[in-house]
């Protein structure tokens, strides 16, 4: 479970963290925190909906993060930072757009475009965010206009 | 570019750099201590409770010896209620932690049971230190102040002035530690419940 899981824990850490240390703390603490709940899970929701629970419930509540000052970065860096990838120039534009967008959303909106981006249906999100499926719609209608803005 | 074109391109930006951990990597992680704030501040709560049990019984020691009986019986009677008081309630609170903790599953619930759950041993923890703060600072200041005549009212005076000063840094410190960590988990669950923003 720990090893097919890693993807999952990647992508979480990804999206809350943008620096490699922050994101391998991350990616430990979520690993310990599914170890720890992991005699919990009772086979209910399927597994991956589970350790979407426990990871986003862990970045989302990360002290270490929280109790450091959010840093700015600019489209350069993150250009400066693709630079060295094996992609086209349109694609690593695309991206550094995306890392971009990724940073002007609260925790809760990167949970919600996360689950949106795995694909998961307005009923899942409801169900692991705890929230109704009509405050997802909602909530995904702002943030369609929010990356809109930035992503053009 | 709408939200769906960034799908393919969030995959890409996701496992960037993303190494997968073989078995024997996982291990040594999983032997780790959590970091979350809970975990914390429950271990800061352990050192501090043994450190107040390793106190306690050097100077039970020489209590023993250089005090006179009723006198020591007295404080022996005394720090024994309050310590088994604070001990029965901080194990308490960690047994319901435990079983709250193990239904969480929902986000929402999990915010709103960690606002609960550290509000919880942050009040236990400020109270701890209030109660447990003066009577080291009153026994430290009446075992040297003892040989002087009035000491029992300078002792008091001293005491009442260094727990007020003491107990302001603890708040000050666990508030500039914890509370501004309680506030966002707090705005992230009122923005994750309201509907019509």
């Amino acid at each position: 479970m720990m090893a097919k899981s890693q993807g999952i824990l990647h992508k979480v850490s990804a999206m809350y963290c943008r620096d490699p240390d922050d994101k391998k703390d991350l990616f430990q603490e979520i690993l310990l925190q599914l170890w720890k709940a992991y005699p919990s899970f009772r086979q209910e929701s399927k597994i991956s909906t589970w350790i979407y629970q426990i990871a986003l419930n862990t970045a989302i509540s990360n002290f270490r993060k929280t109790s450091r000052q959010p840093q700015k970065i600019a489209l350069e860096d993150y250009h400066l930072q693709l630079a060295d990838s094996n992609y086209d120039t349109e694609t690593e534009e695309k991206m550094a757009q995306l890392r971009l967008a990724i940073e002007t959303l609260s925790d809760i909106e990167k949970a919600l475009v996360m689950l949106y981006f795995e694909g998961k249906d307005n009923e899942e999100i409801a169900d692991i965010l705890g929230i109704t499926a009509n405050n997802v719609r909602v909530k995904m209608s702002r943030i369609r206009d929010k990356l809109r803005a930035v992503v053009q | 570019m709408e939200l769906d074109d960034l799908r393919h391109i969030w995959q890409d930006l996701a496992t960037q750099d993303s190494v997968e951990l073989s078995e024997s990597e996982l291990v040594p992680i999983l032997r780790q201590k959590a970091n979350d704030a809970i975990s914390l501040l429950k271990r800061n709560l352990k050192i501090e409770m043994n450190i107040c049990l390793y106190v306690c019984l050097p100077v039970l020691v020489l209590g023993c010896i250089f005090m006179d009986m009723p006198t020591f019986m007295l404080g022996f009677f005394v720090a024994s209620v309050i310590f088994t008081g604070l001990f029965v309630i901080y194990y308490r609170r960690e047994l319901h932690f435990l079983e709250v903790s193990q239904q969480i599953v929902n986000l929402k619930e999990f915010l709103s049971t960690t606002i609960q759950n550290l509000s919880s041993f942050v009040r236990f923890y400020l109270w701890f230190n209030y109660i447990v703060t003066p009577i080291f600072i009153f026994f430290g200041i009446y075992w040297k102040a003892s040989q002087y005549s009035d000491y029992l009212i300078v002792t008091l005076l001293m005491t009442v002035i260094l727990s007020v000063i003491s107990n302001f840094f603890i708040r000050w410190y666990v508030q500039r530690l914890y509370g501004r960590y309680l506030k966002i988990l707090q705005k992230n669950l009122n923005e994750l419940i309201e509907e019509n923003v």
